[in-house]
């Protein structure tokens, strides 16, 4: 490798400072990525095993959340689970909301949509891919909400008698339902992009096969395209479902968050760990800051290992293509 | 001066036995069917391509052995490859496609200039001086490629097929081009064609690839 | 593709409404914005305020992101070793950290009691927190992964028989990088760039936990907005909307010079 005990003639070869440059770029670019998320690993790890070992078990199963008194006559106490199964229940409504649509969409946008207008319809899911969420949380509250809440007292009138549907005090505003509706719309796109991609790679030669069998073409995708992207749509759904979860301000601004393990997907009492993290680390104390972070290190593990299913589901059907 | 490459080599598994021997002046044409690894040949020896086992020296400095160890980076072999895909930079012009490798190595501005016109002159492609490489012709191209290559008086000079990207009219007038290059060219070459007649024409012996 | 019988009325009319649902929200925002005095709404001290400082450090950020994550793009794509797939999930990795988590951490770790921080403060006298280079380091941290990813890719779709050729010519990997790599990918580096940039300014959960939101300081547009949101609704959709403007503009001129870039 050395350049010169090889070579007994000198060799011009310009690898000067700006090689060297080049290597550092290479060099910052990785340290700063490494360190970042080193860094922040580290710390949640570090502060929340503090938590966990302080709370154990409880700091999942508890919905309590409270900063010691002022006087010491009470602990503090903090419990995730309210919030943890809130997250969950509203990303999961999100994706039962977003996973057939998107399916149409991707479907459509593969094989019935003349070009011109899939290209124009492709923009135009990147450009809503691209909205900054603080922008849709505002939406969700002015526009949005107004409409799910008449929307939600039908679900309610008609499927009340279901515990999902029902309400125990007539309130409907920033439910985990309207919460989901919204999110449903952010992940819309993602969920598309991912089934698409999956649904282009269908093999050809197998529907021409089903056409040449007299297939219509919704038969040809029903028997050749739809089991083929099987695995890109679970994939898809479950990036969507790592967004979800992640989901911070827009989630905050339509969502009531209230310490409570709640059901009742229409009444006006929620929970998110993002959202609950970004509405108390204002005037968190040092502790419940630590509190904060196993919070956040137990919602960065879920997300974690819903994205990693995802790729590894994606890059399974992908190589099966 | 002389190269010599003894071992195998290929990409992957399947490997040719080399066993090859070139002084300087000589031109060595390499032939063989399709798949022979004729290309491979060539990569291996400007340092694409390592070595599956066995030695790559130019007289007594090892370029390539594995199990020795020996690494030496294509930037620092002073070859110059004519590609069957010919390579040129697309974005840059002709004249700056011919200067790169003169400036690589240090070479001012001014003289690089001054060399690669003369370059182009040589190979009859001084009209081509300012036009983009991508817009060339395959037989404009592959004369552009060819006063690339020998820009930079290489101590080894590989032609692999020069003269395919061709019609066959001008086919004749390029092969008396670089008939007469070889001819002066003082360092070692190399040269791969599927084409017999344009060994015999060309190279000094003959070397088959099975 | 051969135009058979479109028998599935059920699935176009579900893509339609989708297709809507997405829309809407662009739809109705416009709908719904006070057109009349959209300016003057928008034309507030802390409005202006919270752009410059928006376009100050977005800008920051992703001419940052671009010399730090252009160079490793390269390196990515053009390795494979088990450093090189590592170091890869780990640039990536972000994307799936929920930002406000990593705003937190970060405050953590660099805050006054951090203990990074608490060095930083000791040796140099050097706080990060609450400032404008925290916006920026935010911003960084969640826009790049985009950008290597959109990089990347178009490394990996470049030629690389024309890195080998100017290597046989002598190039080191700084020539061969910025006069052969970058010319053919250019497109891809500025839609990259651009991406990075959309996603510094629309940046919010990361960098009002590790910045805060200090009007004249560290608040940004999108902080801004929320700040706004909390009392009057109507000024934030104005605001909203501009941000979407831009959104448009910038998403709409990325199109244009990827056309531009496949048709050369």
């Amino acid at each position: 490798m050395s350049d010169t005990e090889v070579s007994p003639r000198a060799l011009k070869v310009s690898r000067g400072t700006s090689d060297k440059v080049f290597r550092g770029f290479v060099l910052a670019g990785a340290s700063f990525s490494v360190a970042v998320l080193g860094l922040i690993c580290a710390f949640l790890l570090f502060r929340g095993f503090e938590i966990f070992k302080d709370f154990g078990f409880s700091f999942f199963t508890s919905s309590r959340w409270e900063a010691a008194a002022d006087d010491g006559s009470s602990p503090a106490h903090y419990g995730v689970a309210a919030m943890l199964v809130g997250s969950i229940v509203v990303a999961t409504i999100a994706v039962v909301l977003a996973v057939p649509f998107a399916m149409s969409v991707a479907l459509y946008l593969e094989y019935y949509a003349p070009q011109k207008l899939k290209r124009l319809l492709v923009s135009l899911l990147d450009l809503v891919a691209s909205i900054p969420s603080v922008i849709w949380g505002i939406w969700g509250y002015t526009i949005l909400m107004p409409h799910a809440m008449g929307w939600s007292k039908t679900l309610n009138s008609w499927l009340g008698w279901i515990p999902l549907f029902k309400v125990p005090v007539p309130i409907f505003e920033r439910s985990p339902f309207i919460a989901g509706t919204l999110l449903a719309m952010m992940i819309l796109p993602i969920i598309t992009a991912v089934t698409r991609e999956v649904y282009s790679q269908a093999p050809r030669d197998q529907i021409d096969a089903a056409y040449g069998l007299g297939s219509t073409k919704w038969g040809a995708i029903k028997t050749v395209v739809l089991p083929f992207g099987k695995s890109g749509l679970v994939g898809g759904t479950m990036l969507g479902l790592g967004r979800a979860l992640g989901e911070t301000i827009a989630v905050y601004l339509v969502l009531n968050l209230v310490f409570k393990v709640n059901f009742h997907i229409l009444a006006s009492v929620g929970g998110n760990v993002a959202s609950m993290i970004a509405s108390r680390f204002g005037e968190a104390g040092p502790y419940e800051l630590k509190a904060l972070m196993a919070a956040g290190l137990v919602l960065f593990l879920l997300t974690l290992t819903v994205n990693f299913m995802a790729s590894a589901i994606v890059n399974r059907s992908k190589k099966a293509a | 001066m002389s190269l010599s490459v003894i071992g195998t080599i290929g990409k992957g598994t399947h490997a040719i036995a080399v066993d090859l021997t070139v002084d300087a002046g000589e031109v060595v044409g390499i032939v063989g069917h399709n798949g022979a690894g004729k290309t491979t040949l060539v990569e291996t020896i400007v340092g694409i391509v390592p070595l599956l086992s066995g030695s790559l020296s130019l007289n007594e400095v090892t370029w390539d052995d594995a199990s020795q160890k020996v690494w030496v980076s294509p930037e620092q072999r002073r070859c110059a490859v004519v590609f069957q895909d010919l390579r040129l930079f697309p974005r840059m012009s002709v004249l700056q496609n011919v200067m790169f490798g003169l400036r690589t190595r240090g070479i001012s501005k001014g003289e690089a200039t001054e060399l690669a016109q003369q370059k182009l002159g040589l190979v009859g492609a001084s009209h081509l001086v300012s036009r983009k490489a991508s817009g060339l012709s395959g037989g404009e191209a592959q004369r552009v490629a060819l006063a690339r290559a020998i820009a930079t008086n290489p101590d080894v000079l590989l032609l692999d097929e020069p003269l395919s990207a061709i019609d066959a009219a001008s086919r004749e007038d390029l092969r008396g081009v670089l008939s007469a290059i070889l001819n002066d060219f003082s360092g070692i070459a190399v040269l791969v064609s599927h084409d017999p007649h344009d060994v015999a024409s060309l190279a000094t012996h003959t070397v088959a690839l099975e | 593709m051969t135009r058979r019988t479109s028998s599935s009325p059920l699935l176009r009319a579900l893509a339609v409404i989708a297709i809507l649902f997405v829309i809407a929200p662009l739809l109705s925002v416009f709908v719904r914005v006070p057109w009349t005095d959209f300016w003057s709404t928008l034309n507030t001290h802390a409005v202006r305020q919270s752009l410059i400082i928006s376009l100050q450090t977005s800008l920051v950020a992703a001419l940052l992101a671009a010399v730090l994550g252009i160079p490793l793009s390269w390196w990515l794509a053009r390795t494979s070793s088990k450093i090189s797939r590592v170091i890869r999930t780990i640039c990536i990795a972000p994307m799936v950290l929920p930002p406000v988590v990593a705003g937190i951490a970060l405050l953590a770790a660099f805050g006054r009691r951090g203990v990074v921080g608490e060095q930083l403060f000791n040796w140099w006298g050097i706080s990060l927190p609450f400032t404008k280079t925290a916006v920026i380091l935010a911003q960084v941290f969640v826009s790049m992964p985009f950008l290597i990813l959109a990089v990347e890719a178009a490394f990996r779709q470049a030629d690389e028989g024309l890195e080998d050729a100017a290597r046989t010519f002598g190039a080191s990997p700084a020539r061969i990088f910025f006069s052969v790599v970058v010319p053919s990918v250019r497109p891809a580096l500025v839609a990259g760039v651009v991406l990075a940039w959309a996603r510094s300014f629309g940046e919010f959960g990361a960098s009002i936990t590790f910045a805060g939101s200090f009007p004249g300081r560290t608040q940004t547009l999108p902080m801004s907005v929320y700040e706004i949101a909390t009392y009057d609704y109507r000024q934030a959709l104005v605001v909203s909307v501009f941000m979407m403007f831009v959104s448009i503009a910038v998403l709409a001129g990325m199109r244009d010079s990827w056309a531009t870039g496949s048709t050369r």
